[in-house]
């Protein structure tokens, strides 16, 4: 075969045995997700996740498998099994959710995305680790996720205060961050394609560094009152490569004032 | 740090020190001290999120048409803090809000008290410093400060 | 406005060549003086004006319910005092035009009160070293959160003005417990306690945006704090922040958007083309001084909700310095010779929260849409019938300084079911 065939097939096998390790040990609470790294640590003798990272995938679109539309990519899907276990109500909002996707997406209104979809939004974070806490910076909305790790938090109570990014608590599992949040409220979703959830969500995300410049995600996600049983979503996410990289910003809501304005002024005119 | 607070349990800490008191909008910019207002209505739905907390009610109008009207109120940490939280006022229940009209004609008010069907008087007010309630949200930061 | 019976008494022999009562270009002054709570005025207290330029004195005497009135007055620029034994005396240099009448309130507080209320920031740092602990990889430790609370001034409402005295000092519905005072406070080091030094085109252009901000027609016209807009990095960092340190970056951390990402890698900055709302810093250390380079800033942020804007030619360092294990300074320059005439500072002081509150998420776009739509609407329907002004602190003034639009049509359908309320009751009295 030529060498670039062959470079490529080397390529491709790399990656699969990376992407494919992880999976097979996932739910096993040692660390190294089975690939058999060991991240260093950070100086507070975490493991160390810290840096700029970035999912690559059209997860963002559609969490299940999807055909290409304008603008949007094709995808294998990152939900386990590749079904989505709605209640009977549930799936037939689900449809009407992705009829009306392009104005119904809270996302279109510059709204927050939740969690787990900021994660894979296609915009870089960056982690920071501290002994008390993980802050996780995320370019899109330049959002701040307070991940508190001293094991005596607890999360607030739900009747008092929800958030549209929740609250969350984490703790390490070996090698592997687990981050467990409540205290979301029912506007979020999950994706472009209507895949939604109440304030009854239940995330629980584990972070674990597979090798250098790859960290394998998994997220459970339960809610009683919009699903059958509990499901899973995972994904690799990347270390994005280039020498001084920075987050930059994408602020969305200038230019969505910038649409209220020209819809007044529209509003105006036909009156 | 765990205290019981109305029955609510606690953790590490209810308040959210960061967020300003009196940030984002001045309440005159907005509502009409001149133009008190008392709703009675079907609950809807109810927002609580920091920083603001809205309620919605479905009322009656004297020409029989049903109009949706938001109350603006305080955030969700100082309602709590009061004994006002998402249970206080489940959808469908009737309430009676009083407060004052905004400026722009819409069906707004910025809400003072909600009175429940038991009879129950709840303040809802913003603890801006700039409402025509401003002392009485103080007093009763106050108080909900001595009772932790 | 408020009926008021003024039961005054003026002091006999207190008056100096007073203007004559009755002409069209008279200043007339009436107010309170309130006791510390701002619910209780105070009876007795002395009400002394002293005109700047003539030297003319009045002076009166609090009824009852701590209410005064002053004689008729020419317009000009005076000093007002209120004094009673046993109350540290409380003063105003105002400027009062012809034609006008002002309410004045004033507070008293005793010494122990007085020893309680908000201290000044620090216009520069204390000449005594303080050593500070450093963290794991040697930085000096700013870690720890900060605020502002007990000081005066550095809201960002106004850096020269400080806080909107109508949100803070209530006129019918008396006694918030605020005094103007304890927001009052210019931010500003150089020029000290001065003004923004713009060029003229600059403060013309910042009119404009204050008349705007007065009865907004545009979008554009509301403050970003209104729309949840970054705010620029030395406003999104002066009311306090979160700061955590790790190697080769200092964090400003905040549940709002506020978060700034400093690095300490000395990498250079981003391509001038590229301009962020909060733009691109650069910190390093001078001794123990966090020094904090930040370019390629956009022209779209303002230093306050005065419309005190810059352009993309700004450049700004900040200086953040320990002075003492509680205390940190924090001094911003900037720098913008196409708006400005000077190279001007600011300077505030932080305070340690030994307490701090969890960072929870503070939704302020979701949860605003509405209210900045209903404050634009309500600016379109004042625009729309005439109504024109500026936002400017008229101390004490009753009248909002944002547009007072009155809804005399309306659209929106009458409730049909209305009760009096036995606490709203009494407050449909009073306005009037």
């Amino acid at each position: 075969m030529s060498s670039w065939v062959k470079d490529l097939t080397m390529a491709v096998a790399a990656i699969t045995a990376v992407a494919i390790a992880p999976m097979a040990a996932s739910g096993q609470a040692q660390g190294a997700g089975g690939s058999g790294y060991t991240p260093p640590r950070t100086q507070d003798g975490q493991p160390d996740l810290q840096g700029i990272w970035q999912a690559l995938n059209s997860a963002e679109w559609d969490i299940q498998a999807h055909a290409a539309e304008k603008g949007v990519p094709a995808g294998i899907g990152v939900v386990e099994g590749n079904e989505i276990p709605y209640q009977p109500w549930a799936a037939a909002r689900k449809k009407e959710n992705f009829e009306n996707r392009l104005t119904a997406d809270p996302l279109s209104k510059c709204y927050r995305p939740g969690v787990p979809r900021i994660t894979y939004l296609s915009f870089p974070f960056q982690i920071f680790q501290f002994p008390d806490m993980v802050a996780i910076v995320y370019e899109y909305l330049h959002y701040t996720r307070f991940i508190y790790m001293d094991g005596k938090s607890t999360h607030p109570d739900p009747n008092v205060i929800d958030f549209w990014m929740g609250h969350s608590l984490g703790r390490w599992e070996g090698n592997t961050l687990v981050v467990d949040t409540t205290n979301f409220n029912d506007q979020t979703w999950f994706d472009r394609a209507g895949n939604f959830h109440s304030d009854a969500l239940h995330v629980v995300e584990r972070f674990t560094r597979t090798s250098p410049d790859v960290v394998n995600y998994d997220v459970s996600i339960e809610d009683p009152k919009v699903f059958t049983r509990p499901w899973k979503m995972t994904m690799p996410v990347y270390r994005r490569q280039e020498k001084d990289l920075q987050l930059l910003e994408y602020e969305c809501y200038p230019d969505r004032y910038d649409e209220l304005e020209k819809a007044d002024e529209e509003a105006r005119k036909a009156k | 740090m765990r205290t019981k607070l109305f029955g609510i349990v606690v953790g590490a800490s209810l308040l959210l020190a960061a967020v300003p008191v009196l940030a984002h909008h001045s309440f005159s910019a907005e509502f009409d001290a001149q133009l008190p207002a008392t709703l009675r209505g079907t609950v809807t739905k109810v927002e609580r999120v920091n920083p603001h907390g809205w309620i919605f009610i479905d009322v009656k109008g004297s020409d029989g048409k049903v109009v949706n009207w938001a109350i603006e109120t305080g955030g969700p940490l100082a309602l709590a803090r009061r004994g006002v939280t998402r249970d206080t006022l489940p959808i469908g229940m009737e309430i009676i809000a009083s407060g004052f009209r905004a400026k722009n004609g819409s069906p707004t008010i910025n809400g003072e008290d909600i009175r429940l069907p038991d009879g129950r008087k709840l303040f809802v007010g913003s603890s801006a410093g700039d409402t025509p309630y401003a002392t009485r949200a103080k007093q009763a930061e106050e108080q909900a400060d001595s009772n932790k | 406005m408020t009926q008021r019976t003024f039961r005054s008494v003026l002091a006999i022999g207190a008056f100096l060549a007073l203007p004559v009562a009755g002409q069209a270009q008279d200043v007339t002054v009436v107010g309170t003086i309130y006791d510390a709570s701002g619910n209780n005025g105070i009876r007795a207290a002395t009400v002394q004006v002293v005109h700047e330029s003539s030297g003319a004195t009045a002076r009166v005497v609090t009824d009852a319910d701590g209410n005064f009135q002053l004689p008729s007055l020419r317009p000009g620029v005076y000093k007002i005092t209120a004094e009673l034994n046993g109350f540290v005396p409380n003063d105003r240099r105002l400027e009062w035009l012809g034609g006008q009448k002002y309410i004045v309130n004033l507070q008293l507080y005793t010494p122990e009160q007085q020893a309680r209320r908000p201290k000044p920031h620090l216009s520069a740092l204390p000449a005594n070293a303080f050593s500070p602990r450093r963290t794991p990889d040697g930085q000096p430790d700013l870690e720890g959160s900060w605020g502002i609370a007990r000081r005066l001034g550095g809201d960002s409402h106004s850096i020269e003005e400080g806080l909107d005295p109508t949100t803070a000092v209530l006129k019918q519905a008396r006694g918030a417990g605020y005094d103007i005072r304890d927001h009052q406070g210019n931010v500003l080091v150089d020029p000290m306690r001065g003004k923004i030094p713009y060029q003229l085109w600059a403060e013309a252009k910042r009119l404009e945006h204050l008349a705007n901000d007065y009865a907004p027609t545009k979008w554009e016209h509301l403050d970003a704090e209104t729309k949840c807009l970054l705010m620029g990095p030395t406003r999104e960092t002066m009311g306090g922040t979160r700061i955590r340190q790790l190697p080769g970056y200092v964090l400003f951390l905040s549940p709002g958007r506020g978060t700034r990402i400093i690095p300490l890698d000395g990498r250079p900055h981003l391509p001038a083309s590229v301009k962020l709302w909060n733009g691109d810093s650069r910190g390093h250390w001078e001794g123990d001084t966090l020094v904090i380079e930040t370019s390629n800033n956009n022209d779209k942020t303002w230093f306050d909700s005065h419309g005190s804007f810059h352009s993309d030619a700004m450049r700004v360092v900040e200086r953040l310095t320990l002075a003492d294990a509680d205390t940190l300074y924090y001094e911003a320059s900037i720098d913008d010779p196409t708006v400005f005439t000077q190279i001007w500072k600011m300077a505030l002081t932080w305070d340690r929260d030994r307490n701090p509150d969890q960072e929870w998420e503070d939704a302020c776009y979701e949860g605003s849409e509405r209210t900045a739509r209903n404050i634009l609407e309500a600016g379109r329907r004042a625009a729309a019938a005439g109504i024109k002004g500026i936002h400017k602190h008229d101390e004490f003034n009753v009248e909002s300084s944002y547009a007072p639009a009155r809804l005399k049509d309306t659209d929106v359908p009458t409730p049909s079911w209305s009760e009096p309320d036995e606490s709203s009751a009494t407050r449909k009295e009073s306005p009037k």
